[in-house]
């Protein structure tokens, strides 16, 4: 028999269908990536292709990364999920239960969550950990045969992770019990909601924040300077953007509202005082919009770039299909023909020729060592891609039976898998970063719509009496949620602009310096993310909309 | 002449679950003339609420007629409703139904800010009315900031600035003190006085004395009506108690 506070639990959660569905989604979905990045991880790392210990190194790390934005992003969402709630904890305390009684409810819908995103997010993961492993290989170039498998450490990982967070969150949750007094759970929110001041402090905060940002990242000169700077850059540029929507966004409402023309215009008119009135508790969750899609932008291109990238940089590499590197005293005879006849003997024992041959000689500095005052370079390309791997694999031998101090043997097809295996590898984690960011945007976006549904639709009801017709209220609804919904994606794509720069600065240290190429991801993903973004939009634009409309009159 | 006929109205709601009918209206018969002050009575659950609802056209009647100046309402499509309400109709509520979004000025210009009047127009209207309710002190406020007396004459400023053809009170003072509802009704008999038409639903006696005639509904139709011709408030007054106790009574001989 299930006891009084677990089926309270579950009716309120159920009564409150539109907060916990999507929130029970949203919590398996984190949960369904960890796992996925987790058993991709174990199956990489067991499968004991070449290359598995950088990917699985790669995959571990943003393993972690992952995990821990996941955490944060669950308490985040939880948060707000307990401020909406507020006003039913107060009925209930009025009705005479105790806060030991809500702490009791609190606790079984914590527990029912956890265990609910835990069981459904790892037998969806399970599924489609296999999928994304194909997906991995595929990324790579490897073919593989699928082999159906729930790794345990896996599932243990992501049961330990989620049972630490889902405990934080419940701790969080019952401190706001306790600490809560029922007669501010019931006071209307309506009342006393003074219009926001409009901060010069934080106002100025903001803008030098925000312009130190900009100034680190655009007087980025060399790569490893733009490393350096990146990540105090991305600081300053948070918290300038959270201190400017707090602050800045009201005084630039409270500009439009003084311009008398443009304000008392019926769109307008709703619009800027609805936004000026709810701004102050609507600009951090805006901000975090900005910044998550900031973020979904900055991975998206990046890796999408890297990968895509991956022949440019081979070419800078390596300018021909092989390269051989080798030390010699000074006092040589001439190495191009000594390299090219050893070169062309090799390949014609296996019935190739070489070609577009050239070398490059280089003279060592401060070097002691009689065998090695020069370094030679020797580049050749071949008239075939050879189809015995055996070339590759006796290729070494082959030099070192002629040249007493080889350097390197290097072949672009070999470098090419490699460099698949890690800009695959960075590509694949990167969706799933994208992934996460998008999930927690999409939730953060829809709480936000229905939440200024219910505040709204009393001003909307109250606007159709003075006589404001529904085709009006649909119409100044759209606009509304279109000024405030586009800022964070206007904000977003000024970031990256300014960020562009010192990205492609980082993105030369892997070798990428293709800056066309960088410059059409960044703009393909910005495309991409104002397509998906508008049609979040339009989906909880009706959302809210069919909130409002429950209240209107005939 | 007549400004507002309601004509054999009936109002019947269908209960959510089954088909439980609830008549609201059965048969409501009356006519307000050009710069009447009406106030229709009536105990709670008689109808009165749903009969002003279907004047101000925020709700249909399920049968009948209502001519607003020889005009059927029934014959306004539903897009032109809400502008149809907006330049004709004027509401006052009785919790006032102001937005706490906008300032007291930004409140009162709305329906003109809705209709598109020109800005200079609406400094035009909004002067004479702000200074004749006393609200020139208060225009840069919010609704949550002034005392339930202001909020409800900002609402009657809102209601009037379209220039209506008719002011439809719905409790006007059912939130406020004795004090306050008494300035506020002789408000209202002095823009009544200046020809303004209004109908007024309330249950409180002492503020239909203030009318010119009282409607008395029950059972969903009109049972009785008392006219104030030349009499004093007070003796208004009393005959509409006395009127009210017989109607609670249930007695049929007036």
């Amino acid at each position: 028999m299930m006891s009084f506070f677990s089926k309270t639990a579950f009716s309120t959660m159920r009564k409150n269908k539109m907060i916990y569905v999507p929130y029970l989604i949203t919590a398996s979905l984190m949960t369904m990536l960890y796992y996925i990045l987790s058993s991709v991880q174990i199956m990489v790392a067991e499968s004991g292709m070449s290359g598995s210990l950088s990917m699985t190194e790669i995959l571990r790390v943003s393993r972690w990364v992952s995990g821990f934005l996941s955490l944060i992003f669950l308490f985040y969402i939880n948060s707000f999920v307990m401020k909406r709630r507020a006003k039913e904890f107060g009925l209930f305390s009025v009705l005479g239960l105790e806060k030991w009684h809500l702490a009791k409810i609190v606790f079984w819908e914590v527990l029912f969550t956890f265990v609910f995103s835990l069981v459904v997010g790892i037998l969806s993961g399970a599924v489609l950990s296999q999928l994304m492993f194909l997906l991995l290989l595929y990324i790579i170039g490897i073919p593989s045969l699928l082999q159906f498998r729930i790794p345990f450490q896996a599932v243990g990982a992501t049961t330990i992770l989620f049972a630490v967070g889902w405990l934080v969150v419940l701790l969080y949750s019952q401190v706001v019990v306790f600490r809560s007094e029922p007669i501010a759970f019931l006071q209307s929110a309506k009342e006393g909601e003074r219009e926001p001041k409009s901060r010069i402090w934080v106002t100025l905060l903001g803008l030098l924040s925000l312009g130190a940002g900009y100034t680190l990242a655009l007087k980025v000169v060399s790569p490893f300077e733009a490393i350096a700077v990146f990540f105090p850059a991305v600081l300053f540029v948070m918290l300038g953007t959270y201190c400017l929507f707090l602050s800045g966004s009201i005084a630039l409402l409270k500009l439009l509202r003084r311009n008398r023309s443009f304000y008392y215009r019926p769109g307008n008119f709703i619009s800027v005082s609805g936004m000026i009135y709810r701004m102050k508790r609507n600009a951090a969750g805006l901000a975090s919009i900005c910044i998550l899609a900031t973020a979904v932008l900055v991975t998206l291109s990046s890796t999408v770039c890297l990968y895509l990238g991956e022949e440019d940089m081979l070419d800078q590499q390596f300018p021909r299909d092989f390269t051989i590197s080798s030390f010699w005293p000074a006092d040589s005879p001439d190495l191009f023909v000594l390299l090219k006849n050893i070169s062309s003997d090799y390949a014609e024992s296996y019935g190739l020729e070489i070609r577009n041959e050239y070398g490059f000689l280089e003279e060592l500095q401060n070097t002691n060592d009689e065998t090695a005052q020069i370094i030679y370079t020797f580049y050749f390309d071949l008239n075939q891609e050879p189809n015995d791997y055996a070339f590759y694999e006796n290729m070494r031998e082959a030099y070192l039976q002629h040249i007493p101090r080889l350097a390197q043997v290097d072949s672009k097809a070999l470098a090419r898998t490699v460099f698949f295996q890690i800009y695959g590898s960075l590509l694949f984690v990167g969706v799933f970063f994208v992934a996460l960011f998008l999930v927690t945007t999409v939730l953060i976006i829809y709480y936000k719509q229905i939440t200024e549904g219910f505040d709204d639709s009393e001003r909307f009801r109250i606007m159709q009496q003075v006589g404001l017709s529904h085709k009006e209220v649909k119409k100044t609804i759209l606009q509304q949620i279109l000024m405030v919904f586009f800022l964070p994606l206007l904000v977003a794509f000024v970031h990256i602009s300014v960020a562009f720069p010192v990205l492609l600065k980082m993105l030369t240290v892997f070798g990428m310096t293709n800056s066309s190429l960088f410059l059409l991801c960044v703009m393909a993903s910005c495309a991409v993310f104002a397509l998906f973004y508008g049609v979040i939009y339009r989906a909880t634009a009706g959302a809210y909309y069919r909130i409002v409309q429950n209240k209107q009159v005939a | 002449m007549s400004l507002l006929q309601v004509q054999h109205v009936k109002k019947i709601y269908t209960t959510r679950f089954g088909g439980q009918q609830v008549r609201a209206l059965s048969d409501v018969n009356f006519e307000v003339e050009v710069g009447e002050f009406v106030a229709i009575m009536g105990e709670s659950g008689s109808g009165k609420t749903t009969l002003l609802n279907i004047v101000a056209t925020l709700d249909k009647p399920s049968a009948g007629k209502i001519l607003l100046l020889q005009q059927d309402m029934a014959g306004i499509p539903d897009a032109k409703r809400a502008a149809f309400r907006r330049d004709h109709l004027g509401f006052v509520f009785q919790d006032f139904n102001l937005l706490d979004t906008f300032s007291v000025r930004d409140n009162i210009l709305l329906p003109l800010v809705l209709a598109r009047v020109p800005l200079a127009e609406m400094e035009l209207r909004l002067q004479p009315l702000a200074e004749q309710l006393q609200l020139q002190g208060i225009l840069q406020q919010y609704p949550y900031e002034i005392s339930g007396g202001q909020k409800q004459r900002t609402a009657i400023a809102r209601a009037l600035i379209t220039k209506p053809k008719i002011l439809l009170a719905d409790e006007p003072t059912g939130a406020l003190d004795s004090r306050t509802s008494e300035n506020l009704l002789q408000l209202f008999r002095q823009i009544n006085q200046n020809g303004q038409t209004i109908l007024m639903v309330t249950h409180s006696t002492k503020a239909a004395s203030h009318a010119n005639r009282v409607l008395f509904i029950k059972d969903g139709t009109v049972y009785h009506q008392l006219y104030r011709t030349e009499q004093p408030q007070e003796q208004f007054y009393q005959k509409i108690a006395d009127s009210l106790t017989v109607l609670s009574s249930g007695g049929n001989t007036l």
